[in-house]
C-alpha cells in the first residue's frame, strides 16, 4: 500500500465559520496504480489533492490521517513535510499556462527541486535535467533547457510540468486535471506519456479530473466523488458497465455518445449544495431520481456492492432493502429501517 | 522592446539626455575647463564668454566646470538614495503581501507614518537633526523614499501571490523564505522599478532643495542645489550664476522623467 487516506475531513475557515468541505474522505493507491477521482466543480476534488500535500490556506482544519508508505504525513511539521513535497509525493496542477514562474528559463525550474531534494552538482543536475527533458519527449533538449515557459506550447509546458514532478522520481503524483487546458490531441499524448511513466517507475497516480474521457484512458480505480464525501469507488471497467450510485449514473449518463444526436443529453437536475448549507441526509437526495425519504433524514453508509465496489447510497444498503435501483422509492421498506 | 523605445520620440529625449548626463559624469575632470573649486578672485562674477562657457560665480569658480563636477554628486545622491530604499522597501513590502496578517498590518502602519508626512519636510527635519552634509541628506532622504516602494511592491505581490507558479512552487517543497526571493519578488518588482528610475529625478530635485536651504553639500563642494543658494545675493548683477545650476537640475530631472515613463510604457503589458 504507497496511499492510505483515512477518514481525512477538512474545514476551511469563511466569515469567520468553519464550513466542511471535505467529510470522512477515505481510499487507498496502491503501487504503479492510477486512481481516479471525478465529480462535478466544487464537489472536492482538488481540495482532496491539496489535503494530501496539506498546501492549504493557513486557517484550514484537517483531521483524519493520510499515510505515505506506511509514514504518516498528517504528523509532520511543516518543515519535515516540505522533504517531502516534490520528493516523495509530487502534483501537477491544472493549467500549464500559469504554473510555470515566467521569469526563468525551463532548467532552471526543473533543476529547483534536485537543489532542494538531493546534493546533486551542478553538472549533475545539468545532465539529470536534459534526461528529464527526453524523458517526457520534448525536442531538442539541449536548446530548450534554456528557453523561458512564453517560448513554449501549452502541450510542452505540461511536459516541463511533468518533468519537474518527476525530477526526484516520486512515489507519489497527483495529478490535478492535468489535460483540462490542453486540446484532444495533446491531451492523447500527455495520458499516454503519463501511462509509459507509471509503468516504468511503478509509481502511483491519482488522476484528478472530470472527464470520463481521460478515466476510461488511464486510470484502473476510480473515485467518485460528490460534496465533500466519497460516493462510489469501483474499477473503472466496472464504474463504466456498472455504476450504482445515481450521482455516477448521471455522471456516465451526460458524456455525448455517437449515433444518438435525437436523444437529449443527460444532465444532472440542480447544482451542488453549498458547504454552508448541507442537506442533513444524503447530500446528492435533492437531485436524485430515486430520493426517497430516509435518503432526506440519515447518511448512507458505505456498502459493499461486490469486491472492490462501494457506494453510498440507501438503494443498496441491505437493510435498506431496496436492491431494485430502477424502481426509485420504495417507502414502506424504507421507513421501516428507519 | 527595444523597437518600443526608439519609437517613442519623449522616450529617446529621456534616454539620451540621461545617457548625456551619465557620460557626463564619467568623463568631468576631462570635459571641466577649470578646477571647480579653485577661487579666482580676479575673475569673478565674469559673463558667458569663449573662456568661460557659463560665467564665473562671486568668488571667480568656473560655473560651467562646477556644474559639470555636480553632476557626480547629484547622480551619486541620487543613486544612493534609490539603492538604499528600494532593497529595503521592496523586501519590506513583499514580506507584507507575502505573508499577510499582523507582520502585513504593522509593516503597512509604519509606512503609513512614514507617508503621513510630506516627503521633502520630513527629509528636512531629520537632515537638520543629522547635521547638514550629504551623506545626511542622502541618508535622510532614504528615510523617506522606501515607503513608496513598499506600497507598491506589496500591491503586486498581493495580485500575484495566489498565482499556479507559487503554489507550484509551495507543492515541490520550497520553504517560504525561498519563494520569497527567487519567486514573489522577482515577479512583483518590474512597477516599483519603473517607479525608481522615476524617483531618481525627484531624488535630485529633493537633494538641490535641501542643500538649497542649507542642509546639504555645504561650500565649497560643486553641488547644483548649493549653488543656486550662494547665487541668490548676486542674482541682480550675475544672472548666469542661478541660471545655469536651475537649468541642470531641470534637464536631469525632465530627462529621468520621460525616461521613466517611456519604461513604464515599455514594461507594462496592459498598455502593449
Amino acid at each position: 500500500m504507497l496511499l492510505e487516506v483515512n477518514d481525512v475531513s477538512l474545514s476551511l475557515r469563511r466569515d469567520g465559520k468553519y464550513s466542511k468541505i471535505l467529510d470522512h474522505v477515505s481510499f487507498q493507491v496502491n503501487k504503479g496504480e492510477t486512481v481516479g477521482i471525478v465529480g462535478e466543480s466544487g464537489c472536492g476534488k482538488s481540495m482532496t489533492a491539496l489535503s494530501l500535500m496539506r498546501l492549504l490556506p493557513d486557517k484550514a482544519k484537517l483531521e483524519g490521517s493520510v499515510e505515505l508508505q506506511g509514514e504518516k504525513i498528517t504528523n509532520y511539521s511543516k518543515r519535515k513535510l516540505e522533504k517531502v513535497r516534490g520528493n516523495q509525493m509530487s502534483m501537477i496542477f491544472q493549467n500549464p499556462l500559469t504554473s510555470l514562474n515566467p521569469l526563468q528559463t525551463v532548467g532552471t525550474q526543473i533543476e529547483e527541486s534536485l537543489i532542494l531534494h538531493t546534493n546533486m552538482s551542478k553538472k549533475e543536475r545539468r545532465v539529470r535535467v536534459l534526461k528529464l527533458l527526453n524523458d517526457v519527449g520534448l525536442p531538442r533538449v539541449e536548446e530548450l533547457i534554456d528557453e523561458y515557459p512564453h517560448q513554449l506550447s501549452g502541450g510542452m509546458r505540461q511536459r516541463i510540468m511533468i518533468a519537474i514532478a518527476m525530477a526526484c522520481e516520486p512515489q507519489l503524483l497527483i495529478c490535478d486535471e492535468p489535460t483540462t487546458a490542453l486540446d484532444v490531441t495533446v491531451q492523447a499524448q500527455i495520458l499516454e506519456l503519463m501511462n509509459e511513466i507509471k509503468e516504468q517507475t511503478q509509481m502511483g497516480i491519482i488522476m484528478i479530473t472530470h472527464d470520463m474521457g481521460v478515466v476510461a484512458e488511464v486510470c484502473d480505480r476510480v473515485i467518485v466523488m460528490y460534496a465533500g464525501k466519497v460516493v462510489e469507488e469501483a474499477p473503472v471497467v466496472e464504474l463504466f458497465q456498472n455504476p450504482k450510485h445515481p450521482y455516477t449514473r448521471g455522471l456516465l449518463n451526460s458524456i455525448p455518445k455517437l449515433g444518438q444526436r435525437k436523444q437529449k443529453l443527460g444532465s444532472i437536475p440542480g447544482t451542488v449544495p453549498v458547504p454552508e448549507n448541507m442537506p442533513v441526509g444524503c447530500r446528492f437526495a435533492d437531485r436524485c431520481s430515486h430520493v426517497m425519504d430516509i435518503c432526506k433524514s440519515t447518511v448512507p453508509q458505505v456498502t459493499e456492492i461486490k469486491e472492490n465496489h462501494q457506494t453510498a447510497c440507501w438503494l443498496y444498503d441491505e437493510e435498506g432493502g431496496n436492491k431494485d435501483a430502477t424502481t426509485g422509492s420504495n417507502q414502506s421498506q424504507t421507513t421501516l429501517h428507519y | 522592446m527595444i523597437r518600443k523605445v526608439t519609437s517613442s520620440p519623449l522616450t529617446m529625449v529621456g534616454l539620451i539626455i540621461v545617457l548625456i548626463i551619465l557620460l557626463t559624469a564619467a568623463f568631468a575632470p576631462l570635459i571641466a575647463t577649470h578646477d571647480p573649486t579653485e577661487p579666482n578672485i580676479l575673475n569673478k562674477l565674469q559673463p558667458p564668454s569663449a573662456e568661460h562657457y557659463f560665467g564665473t560665480d562671486e568668488v571667480g569658480r568656473d560655473i560651467f566646470s562646477r556644474i559639470v563636477h555636480g553632476t557626480r554628486i547629484s547622480l551619486r545622491i541620487g543613486l544612493i538614495v534609490v539603492l538604499i530604499s528600494f532593497p529595503i522597501g521592496t523586501v519590506l513590502g513583499a514580506i507584507a503581501g507575502y505573508i499577510g496578517g499582523r507582520v502585513d498590518q504593522t509593516i503597512m502602519r509604519i509606512t503609513d507614518i512614514f507617508l503621513s508626512f510630506p516627503g521633502i519636510i520630513l527629509a528636512m527635519s531629520i537632515a537638520a537633526a543629522l547635521g547638514p552634509s550629504i551623506e545626511n541628506v542622502v541618508l535622510a532622504l532614504a528615510a523617506t523614499w522606501w515607503p513608496w516602494y513598499t506600497r507598491i511592491v506589496r500591491s503586486s505581490v498581493l495580485s500575484i501571490k495566489n498565482s499556479e507558479f507559487i503554489e507550484a512552487s509551495r507543492a515541490l517543497g520550497a520553504n517560504p523564505f525561498r519563494i520569497l526571493f527567487k519567486e514573489v519578488i522577482p515577479n512583483s518588482i518590474a512597477p516599483a522599478t519603473i517607479q525608481a528610475s522615476l524617483d531618481l529625478g525627484f531624488v535630485i530635485l529633493s537633494a538641490a532643495g535641501l542643500s538649497f536651504i542649507g542642509l546639504g553639500a555645504q561650500p565649497p563642494s560643486p553641488e547644483w542645489g548649493a549653488m543656486l543658494s550662494n547665487s541668490r545675493e548676486i542674482l541682480r548683477d550675475a544672472w548666469w550664476a542661478a541660471t545655469f545650476p536651475g537649468i541642470a537640475i531641470l534637464i536631469t530631472v525632465l530627462g529621468f522623467n520621460l525616461l521613466g515613463d517611456g519604461l513604464n510604457d515599455v514594461l507594462d503589458p496592459k498598455q502593449r
